[in-house]
């Protein structure tokens, strides 16, 4: 089996433990575990304000679509 | 009890100009399409004739006169483009959307990431496309433009046709009505036109309008009945058109294992001695269409879905049930280990497991948090895709409202209609990773691939499925192919090529100008009969396309 196909094992009361399992989750988000989710979801809003002052009514209208499938 | 089985996805794109309304989105798609071909594979047809879009897997035909003309997609314009990706895929225009259909995948997990893959080939296309117009095409990897218009992302599954359908349709009504609350990717606005102010789980659940049907572009159904397996005669293709686009990783695979599993169920209750009609006759739903609004719209996560039975019980513990049948069928016909968990034969079952597991730990854990704590949940919003979706949206609500955190009244309601509110849940689907809102996040989300498989998975084939054969095939012998599709290879005799007859092979292949004597076909339908390990030393071996066909075709009689 190769390495890409595991994932990350989860938490919950109701699993067994696989002591084979490797947990894949990026470093990134091991910080943010620790973080509080609160000042990461602001500071991507501080990152993505002038979208949202500028140009969002524009952008939001020109988004015509036909259906599809 | 294994969750591997044929599977792959389809994802449509919506392609828009940049901050201008006046664009003709067809136009765009063959724009995209065309961008994601080269000098090697674009005079390759995609043959048509293995389509048969008015087989109903109810068990009857619909006249084609009663078909309506976007149901015939084996009869299309003449001026459509295909494109065969480098790793077994399609690209094509499919109505007004480019489409990515990824090669035949085992797992769920092979399969999220050729999915993935498609959005590398498809934003290179785009770019390409761009460069090529002079014009900002970009593409969104979303379902709803709420204004009215839906397009799709598809699941396909090969499953036994020995399962009687009606069953097939009954357990995977029940799952796709309730696995919105851990794979919905989560959608600003109620109603198909929006017409509510609010947010809701999933992108696609309003545009449901039937239980079951052949159709997928009007009153679309639950239970998508085409019956085309590209497959052998035992196997169906279980088609599923209620999915979302999802962004993360985490509930697509649990899209797809989970399905998977509940495949794996039908396919093996009669051989467990599980009543199966019974189970189904305590969970049956009263109406399975209004329940897929009501779990979409119902943040709470409370509501009591009423039961054909005269009972009711919410999706998490049809959910809940369902995990449980699993699990006591595989208990039953494989037996348990110390630790009391079915002995799963591999890796990619006991990870599903797991996670489904997870995700009802998740569901749970948010249903019984207020708003406050829902916006402090982490680890949750690093696998639910609808929460992480909601909480950024929540703060931005908050903000409109005036600080107000009562999400109940009708003013503060209102400000999800804010043209700020609807403009990040479209970036949070642009595809470029430079605008998209997503791409921000998406490194404190849960990851089941990595980037650089990923990326690998966008320029190589699957090994162990057919898409192996039909990717190296056109890589290596681009040239000499004339025709392809899931079932069917068709290769030019080198011996009768005659410089540029390249315009003859573009439009359908049903009407082909080419003398017949000079094609050779090879049957591809078997999906694990032309791996890489089946063909690898043909392909060395084979000094033309025709000659490893011809190889492949004599080694399948012997």
């Amino acid at each position: 089996m190769p390495q890409q196909f595991q994932q990350p094992q989860s938490q919950s009361a109701d699993q067994h433990e696989e002591d084979d399992q490797i947990v894949t989750q990026s470093a990134d988000q091991e910080q943010g575990q620790a973080q509080d989710q609160g000042d990461v979801l602001d500071s991507i809003l501080d990152d993505i304000e002038s979208t949202l002052e500028t140009n969002a009514e524009e952008y939001v209208n020109s988004f015509v679509q036909k259906g599809g499938e | 009890m294994t969750v591997k089985r044929v599977m792959g996805t389809e994802t449509e794109y919506a392609v828009s100009l940049q901050g201008s309304g006046r664009y003709n989105p067809v136009q765009l798609s063959f724009d995209v399409v065309g961008a994601a071909a080269d000098g090697h594979s674009d005079t390759i047809r995609w043959d048509y004739r293995q389509e048969d879009p008015v087989n109903d897997a109810r068990g009857t035909r619909l006249e084609r006169a009663a078909a309506r003309p976007e149901m015939l997609t084996d009869a299309p314009q003449l001026n459509i483009t295909n494109v065969i990706a480098p790793n077994g895929g399609r690209v094509y225009v499919d109505h007004a959307h480019p489409e990515y259909s990824a090669p035949e995948t085992l797992d769920p997990f092979e399969a999220v990431r050729y999915d993935h893959a498609g959005d590398l080939i498809m934003q290179a296309a785009a770019e390409h496309a761009a460069r090529q117009t002079g014009t900002p095409i970009v593409l969104h990897r979303n379902n709803v433009d709420g204004k009215g218009s839906c397009w799709g992302t598809h699941e396909n599954y090969m499953m036994q046709r020995s399962v009687p359908f009606n069953q097939v349709a009954r357990l995977m009504t029940l799952h796709f009505v309730t696995r919105q609350i851990y794979a919905g990717s989560g959608r600003v606005g109620i109603g198909e036109h929006s017409e509510q102010a609010g947010f809701q789980l999933s992108q696609r659940a309003d545009y449901i309008h039937a239980r079951i049907g052949l159709q997928t572009t009007f009153e679309r159904p639950i239970i998508n009945t085409r019956d085309e397996s590209h497959s052998t005669e035992s196997c169906r293709r279980l088609h599923v058109i209620v999915g979302d686009a999802n962004r993360m990783q985490v509930p697509q695979v649990l899209k797809l294992g989970t399905t998977s599993m509940l495949l794996w169920l039908l396919e093996h209750a009669d051989e467990a001695g599980f009543d199966m009609n019974e189970f189904l006759n305590g969970l049956d739903l009263a109406d399975p269409v209004e329940a897929m609004h009501v779990v979409s719209h119902d943040l709470s996560l409370a509501a009591e879905l009423p039961l054909a039975n005269g009972g009711q019980a919410t999706a998490w513990l049809i959910q809940l049930k369902l995990r449980q049948a699993v699990y006591q069928v595989a208990a039953l016909l494989d037996g348990t280990d110390t630790k009391g968990e079915p002995a799963w034969p591999d890796k990619p079952t006991v990870s599903v497991m797991a996670m489904w597991g997870q995700a009802l730990a998740d569901v749970a854990a948010i249903r019984h948090a207020d708003d406050d704590a829902r916006l402090g949940l982490a680890a949750e919003a690093g696998r639910v895709e609808w929460l992480l979706k909601w909480q950024l949206l929540e703060k931005v609500r908050r903000k409109i409202a005036g600080g107000s955190n009562a999400g109940a009244t009708q003013d503060t309601r209102l400000a999800w209609q804010d043209s700020r509110i609807k403009v990040i849940d479209l970036a949070w689907a642009a595809l470029d990773p430079r605008t998209s809102v997503f791409a921000k996040l998406d490194p404190r989300t849960e990851r089941v691939e990595r980037n650089e498989d990923i990326a690998r998975a966008a320029d190589e084939p699957p090994t162990d499925t057919r898409a192996w054969l039909r990717g190296e095939l056109v890589r290596t012998f681009g040239e000499e192919v004339a025709a392809v599709s899931w079932s069917r290879l068709t290769v030019r005799d080198p011996r009768f090529m005659d410089g540029d007859d390249s315009a003859e092979f573009y439009g359908n292949a049903s009407r082909t100008t080419t003398d017949p004597a000079r094609l050779f076909s090879l049957d591809i339908s078997d999906p694990l009969a032309f791996t890489k390990s089946r063909c690898e030393q043909r392909l060395r071996e084979s000094k033309h396309a025709i000659d490893l066909l011809k190889a492949l075709a004599i080694g399948k009689e012997g």
